[in-house]
């Protein structure tokens, strides 16, 4: 066919017409190393289907890697320091190591031990508390706590802005390319849903995953679990996502009333969110308030140190009067090998996930 | 040559359906939108001075008033219903600041218009999808519309001090947004306008919205400021401040 000046003509206003992205390429800029394609996300075949709403905030390459970035960025506090990753390491299940209470800006203390971070795309409340009822709405509250990273959204968009490399990243990312606050925390939530933990060994022998077994002691241990332990911290997930009380001792110093500070009723006063179990192991010190040091001392309170506060979950209180869960020095021992097994090193050592 | 103007037809028919965002579209123009916080009817509301006595005696001083307004619809006399776009359509009406009183809004179908209504908070049944709740995060947190605790909007502060008859000045709060997933305080109102707006090329209409303070606490539900002077993730009251502020706006 001969060449038609005017189709082509045409086929490039087509083209040209419906262009209203607010950027235009800036020829002289470097493009980063990621690209805007999809990451896969596959749920795990022994998992709960996902909570997250994927399709409406796909993650990509792009995305991905903004979110990285933003959550080891320091620019996302006051202090310019303080960047999620500081209260959420990577090793210790993004938990704070070796912190009873997590700490902000300026050595200011919260009064919360950081909950580790993973499997987030199945749970359907964050924090403590459940003080942000979706994913994308939870940094909110890290960002702008005056005990936490305690930065306005503005100033983190400011900060951004005029950062080198922000602007590229976000037009990389996004669409519309625009550094704000619902892109940051979209990215902030892609990076946060790809971090799956499923592959510890309890995973591996539950999926029948190349002749992994579970030693004797590890099996007794499962059973021990599932008949003392599982009603609350059930399935895969290893919570029931509720809110309960279970017997620590109030802290005067706190009164920490949990789940109450978010409904105000008197009845959800003492509850926290039951925390799921996965790298336990690791995700020392334990508790809402990290008063527990190991897994020993965990059991050894649900053995004999629950306290008859107001709201206890009844699930503590035996027909006999009696509190806790009764259970021999063994039997302890026993849960806490099979706890390790839910020790993913897969996903703590995931370099996806790291800073550098 | 037929098959060529068939071709171009074509081709001109795509280019022109592909962009009907722009200049084909329904003739509009914009409207502005007056907030008047106000006692009652008949009493204006300056802040820290007006004195008015509510119905369980209390006389009430305002000190600060300040309330989100989302999801902005305006219907037709023959039934249209325009809504603004959603990630457009909030606002922080602060009594304090004159500015934020007067809402422009542009890209209004003309026509005849009889009714507003619009969300006073923000309405968490899609949050945070819907466009804009996240994009509104810097604006509420500037006004103080953002709890730190939670994640979440404080729909209206209403602050101020209030003195029982015969007693002594204390302080009264109230900050009422929803409870988690527990309770959801967002409120929705569609205002009839006393007179019909007449949205029209080259000029701007204005729709007048009168808030009526008083009714904040007196209203469906009466609320005593001497039992309940912090209302603040009350799981009783809150949700009886939300049912009030339904009958609190008037437009025309």
């Amino acid at each position: 066919m001969k060449f038609n000046p005017y189709i082509f003509v045409f086929v490039a206003l087509f083209f040209v017409s419906c262009k209203n992205e607010p950027y235009e390429e800036i020829p002289g800029q470097e493009a980063g190393e990621f690209q805007s394609v999809p990451l896969d996300f596959t749920v795990p075949s022994n998992f709960p289907p996902l909570v997250y709403d994927i399709e409406a905030n796909p993650p990509t390459e792009t995305g991905f890697e903004l979110g990285r970035r933003l959550f080891y960025e320091g620019r996302l506090a006051s202090d310019n320091v303080v960047a999620c990753g500081f209260c959420h390491i990577q090793e210790f299940a993004f938990t704070h190591h070796t912190h009873i209470i997590s700490h902000g800006v300026d050595g200011a203390l919260g009064s919360r031990n950081a909950q580790p971070l993973h499997n987030l795309a199945f749970q359907n409340e964050f924090t403590w508390d459940g003080a942000a009822i979706h994913l994308d709405m939870q940094p909110i509250i890290p960002i702008t706590n005056e005990l936490e990273m305690n930065e306005t959204f503005t100033n983190v968009i400011a900060k951004l802005q005029a950062h080198p490399d922000y602007p590229r990243l976000f037009r990389e990312a996004f669409e519309n390319g625009e550094i704000n606050s619902e892109n940051i925390l979209k990215a902030l939530s892609q990076f946060m849903v790809m971090m799956v933990t499923s592959n510890s060994k309890y995973d591996k022998f539950s999926r029948n995953e190349g002749n992994v077994t579970l030693t004797v002691n590890e099996m007794q241990g499962m059973q021990l679990f599932n008949q003392k332990c599982a009603s609350c911290h059930a399935g895969e997930l290893f919570t029931d996502q509720s809110y309960r009380n279970n017997g620590l001792a109030i802290d005067p110093q706190y009164n920490d009333i949990g789940r109450a500070r978010v409904t105000g009723f008197t009845q959800d006063n003492y509850k926290f969110k039951v925390p799921n179990l996965r790298n336990i192991e690791v995700t020392f010190p334990y508790m809402h308030d990290g008063r527990l040091a190991t897994l020993e001392d965990v059991l050894e309170h649900y053995r004999s140190g629950i306290q008859n506060t107001v709201n206890l979950d009844p699930i503590f209180q035996q027909p006999d009067g009696s509190l806790g869960i009764p259970m021999t020095d063994e039997e302890k021992v026993r849960i806490i090998d099979f706890l390790k097994t839910l020790t993913d090193t897969d996903f703590i050592f995931d370099q996806r996930f790291s800073e550098f | 040559m037929k098959k060529l103007t068939y071709t171009l037809s074509i081709l001109t028919l795509i280019l022109v359906s592909s962009c009907n965002n722009d200049s084909n579209a329904i003739e509009t123009s914009a409207i502005e939108i007056i907030f008047d916080n106000r006692i009652s009817s008949s009493q204006d509301l300056d802040l820290g001075t007006t004195v008015y006595v509510n119905q369980n005696n209390e006389s009430v001083v305002t000190n600060e008033l300040k309330y989100i307004i989302s999801n902005i619809a305006l219907t037709q006399d023959n039934g249209t219903v325009f809504e603004y776009p959603k990630e457009d359509s909030y606002f922080v009406i602060n009594e304090e600041n004159s500015s934020s009183l007067t809402l422009n809004l542009t890209g209004i179908p003309i026509g005849n218009y009889t009714q507003i209504s619009f969300g006073i908070g923000v309405d968490q049944s899609k949050y945070p999808l819907d466009g804009g709740v996240m994009n509104f995060i810097p604006t509420a947190e500037d006004a103080g519309m953002l709890w730190n605790w939670a994640a979440g909007y404080k729909f209206i502060k209403f602050e101020g001090t209030f003195t029982p008859q015969g007693g002594t000045e204390s302080p009264f709060v109230i900050h009422v947004g929803s409870h988690g997933q527990n309770l959801d305080n967002y409120k929705f109102v569609m205002l009839p306008l006393a007179n019909t707006i007449n949205v029209a090329t080259g000029n701007t209409a204005v729709v007048n919205i009168e808030a009526y303070v008083q009714n904040i606490i007196d209203a469906t539900n009466q609320i005593k400021l001497e039992d309940t002077s912090d209302i603040q993730v009350d799981p009783v009251n809150a949700p009886r401040i939300a049912k009030n502020l339904e009958s609190t706006f008037s437009a025309e």
